[in-house]
């Protein structure tokens, strides 16, 4: 079956009693046990069935199936957002003293959580550029449990090569956990390249309508059982109506994704053309220097692009602050254009010097393409272009 | 009928009988609170077809599927109970059903239906429309039905504009409802249903329930009562022998605010000079199968649990919400800049002894707090001004915590001014006679403490100069 026929009908049977089409938001904290046998029979994990929500929900456990078959994944389980799966995974993968290698171009949160929180369990955290597959190799060390990269990278778009990194990995007895958010299964699917787990923010283009909070991970079906014990204690669980409301959102993940991609394209020539604008980091771009990489990985290039402007953070300032149809603030992968600056928003965890050293430039303007009209888009930008 | 078919259907009989006997030999007997929580929602139910979910499932879903076409073919003619598509019904609209009929037929001995639909005014047209329909072929027929003109401005409107300014379908309004005389000279042989309101919004008038519902039987027609402001918590007018019950579903019940809805409760084998056998048997079945399937006025899956869940706790509120609501009157009644106060609880209301004959807490003789039937008004109120309507705005205009919104029946409280809001589309000869004064303030009082409501009163009032 193509991935677009799964996002359309992947994970979904009508309801065994009554027929309905689309699945019921089981909207409930707990489950009535039919007798006290069967209670401790589902918590000793003898039988299946539903217990309370935080251990499993049949509207958020479709979410988990759903996203599982989309990314060739065996197993999925679904958390109250992309920090909180990225999080639990970790505690499950490795515990205190041991090391985790991760790519130093990440989401702001997952920087701040593994620069931050980790080292505070006693985790130890070594970032590099993993395209710099020397630097990758010789960071490996024999405490390393985990492998973390984001590809696209936020906020820079930097492709990192799946295929590469998961055999560096496996070289060295470790997985490879993919961040995919920017991507989503549609354009690229890391578990098919090789990764071992995957990671998504399910707020962004998952849900794409701006209207929930949530996070997945797929992986083997082991794994996935071991996270789930962890998970199931850490708490992170949500809500039966997100998950209800991401499940509707993926129904149109394909054709949105594939438009969002039309957007950005268009955008992306235009802002490169335009005088005002240093560099425009979009990985469809031949320019691109990982181009090549993203070609090979993913089937088109993605909604989310950034840029350097011409007269650097204050011009980035007069640029989102003139902006009429984009809306400044951050989160990505709405229907709505949404414009900002990750030096000062999503990556301010980050230190002057960790910024660059990520090429994160000070003026750095990130754009996550909405579904408007591309033109509408370019005129806005055109005018606010203008004011600098 | 295939073979297939009626596997199925005798399948669905032997469901049916199940399911009637549960009610009945269980459900029926309970309290109103254990109602309230559970309505029909069994254990069994949870655990044989929802996964053990304690609470009732969202079937945000338009259609059902069918396991095979005899399935088909027996839901589509109704021989078995089925939701089919949304439009018709939902399993979550059949939680929310289960349980308004419960209660409005709560200490009726015999079956009470319920229908849903999108708000309280498409209650009120899918209550009264099947009686709005032509008996013979005459083109000249003059229907006509009699109501209190004490009605909600949206309803005043429907009756005023829609069936009688648009349609030539006679509305003759009741002035006084406690004059039955009044009633009697407007029934003919064309009459096809009484409807009233009590207690009214805004007025708060109410009157003699049985004396007007013995009427219209008399006359061999139903009788059809408004008892959103009540709630079946406080009056349920099928144990008086009323036919029909509708609810704004939006107002007391669902006190979160969170969504429009409305219903249509009938007991069994109403009666009605309109020879339609299956309307008369089971109105609320006949208008959802029927009507309300060509008309459309559906609810949403989700507003239904939305509902459902405010309503779980119904009694205790509009118990608490009814003893800050006297307080509230009692504290307006003395006050200088306060010329007459609207609520059925205070003792020199022209209409307390009425209301007290009907307006009681539901199973107060059961409640450890009281041990004895306990009379309780409800959270609508309203009052009028010595200084007129500047005096009014005024006042509304200085409210702090109070919202100015055209609402009632919230958790929150809310004042309005009906003459320029809810009640401004009748015009002010309607307004007249459905005594509904220009500087009439309606308040629905919240639960909110009561003192900090009548500070902010208070305050407001003190700039009425």
């Amino acid at each position: 079956m193509d991935i677009e026929t799964k996002i359309v009908h992947g994970g979904q049977h009508p309801d065994k009693e009554t027929g309905a089409i689309s699945p019921p938001i089981y909207q409930t904290s707990t489950f009535a046990f039919k007798d006290a046998d069967h209670g401790a029979r589902l918590f000793k994990q003898e039988e299946e069935g539903y217990i309370y929500t935080r251990l499993g929900n049949p509207t958020i456990n479709l979410l988990a199936e759903k996203i599982a078959l989309l990314e060739s994944a065996e197993a999925g389980l679904v958390f109250a957002s992309g920090l909180a799966a990225i999080f639990n995974v970790m505690v499950t993968l490795v515990g205190s003293g041991a090391h985790v290698v991760c790519d130093d171009t990440i989401y702001g949160g997952t920087f701040t959580l593994f620069k931050n929180i980790l080292p505070r369990l006693g985790i130890k955290v070594t970032f590099l550029d993993a395209t710099n597959i020397s630097d990758l190799i010789s960071a490996i060390n024999e405490n390393t449990k985990v492998i973390f990269i984001e590809t696209p990278a936020n906020p820079t778009l930097k492709i990192i090569d799946i295929a590469k990194c998961a055999e560096i990995a496996h070289g060295k007895n470790l997985p490879l956990c993919v961040d995919n958010t920017f991507a989503t299964p549609y354009l690229q699917r890391p578990i098919e390249l090789g990764a071992d787990i995957v990671v998504h923010s399910a707020t962004k283009y998952f849900g794409g309508h701006g209207d929930i909070i949530g996070g997945v991970v797929v992986g083997k079906r082991d794994f996935i059982k071991r996270l789930w014990k962890d998970a199931k204690d850490i708490g992170a669980a949500i809500s039966p109506f997100n998950a209800w409301l991401t499940l509707r959102g993926l129904k149109t993940l394909a054709v949105r994704m594939h438009k969002h991609c039309i957007n950005a394209t268009e955008i992306a020539e235009y802002l490169a053309k335009h005088k005002k604008i240093e560099q425009v980091y979009y990985p469809g771009l031949l320019s691109h220097p990982t181009y090549e990489t993203a070609k090979r990985q993913m089937s088109k290039f993605g909604g989310m692009l950034g840029f350097d402007v011409t007269g650097g953070k204050e011009a980035g300032k007069i640029l989102m602050n003139s902006v009429k149809l984009c809306t400044l603030a951050v989160s990505l992968g709405d229907v709505d254009t949404l414009i900002e600056h990750p030096g000062s928003m999503t990556h301010s965890g980050y230190s002057d010097e960790e910024l660059l050293e990520s090429g994160i430039k000070p003026g750095f303007v990130r754009l996550s393409v909405g579904l408007e009209n591309a033109n509408d888009i370019i005129e806005d930008l055109e005018q606010a272009l203008g004011k600098i | 009928m295939n073979e297939g078919v009626q596997k199925y259907v005798e399948n669905a009989k032997k469901m049916i009988a199940e399911r009637e006997r549960y009610i009945k030999q269980k459900v029926k007997k309970w309290k109103f609170d254990t109602i309230s929580v559970h309505g029909a929602y069994s254990v069994e139910e949870a655990i044989e077809n929802n996964q053990g979910a304690i609470i009732e499932p969202i079937f945000m879903s338009s259609s059902q599927a069918f396991r095979d076409s005899d399935e088909m073919e027996a839901a589509l003619s109704y021989l078995i109970p089925s939701w089919t598509y949304s439009r018709i019904h939902n399993p979550s609209i059949g939680y929310l059903e289960d349980t308004l009929a419960l209660l409005d037929g709560y200490g009726f001995d015999g079956m009470t239906g319920c229908c849903v639909v999108a708000s309280g005014m498409a209650a009120i047209a899918s209550a009264t429309e099947p009686f709005l329909v032509k008996l013979t072929n005459q083109t000249n027929e003059k229907i006509n039905f009699v109501s209190t003109c004490q009605v909600y401005g949206g309803t005043f409107q429907q009756f005023n504009v829609r069936k009688m300014q648009e349609r030539g379908i006679e509305c003759r309004w009741v002035a006084d409802p406690n004059n039955l005389d009044e009633w009697t000279s407007k029934i003919d042989k064309n009459t096809r249903f009484l409807f009233g309101e009590l207690p009214s919004n805004p007025g708060l008038v109410f009157f003699d329930l049985k004396k007007v519902i013995d009427l219209a039987h008399e006359h061999g027609i139903p009788f059809i009562a408004d008892s959103t402001v009540a709630t079946p918590a406080l009056l349920r007018p099928i144990s008086s022998g009323a036919d029909i019950v509708v609810q704004s579903v939006t107002k007391t019940m669902t006190a979160s605010g969170f969504g429009i809805a409305g219903a249509v409760i009938a007991r069994k084998n109403i009666i009605s000079n309109i020879e339609n056998d299956k309307m008369r048997t089971d109105f609320t079945n006949y208008i959802k199968l029927l009507p309300n399937r060509d008309m459309g006025p559906c609810l949403s899956p989700f507003q239904a649990v939305l509902s459902l869940n405010d309503i779980r706790t119904l009694r205790s509120r509009i118990d608490i919400l009814s003893q800050s609501s006297m307080k509230v009157a009692r504290f307006l009644e003395t006050h200088p800049k306060v010329s007459r106060v609207n609520y059925l609880g205070l003792e020199n209301h022209p209409l307390h002894g009425v209301a007290n004959k009907y307006l009681w807490l539901v199973d107060s003789e059961y409640d450890e707090q009281y041990r004895k039937p306990v009379n309780r008004y409800g959270h609508l109120l309203s009052f009028e001004f010595k200084g007129g309507i500047q005096a009014a705005r005024t006042m509304m205009d200085h409210l702090k915590r109070i919202w100015r919104a055209t609402d009632l029946g919230r958790i929150k409280s809310v004042a309005t001014i009906p003459s320029i809001s809810t009640h401004q589309q009748m015009g002010d000869e309607c307004r007249s006679m459905a005594c509904i004064p220009c500087d009439l303030v309606r308040l629905c009082v919240g639960a909110e403490h009561p003192d900090d409501i009548i500070a902010d009163l208070d305050q407001a009032l003190s700039e009425v100069k």
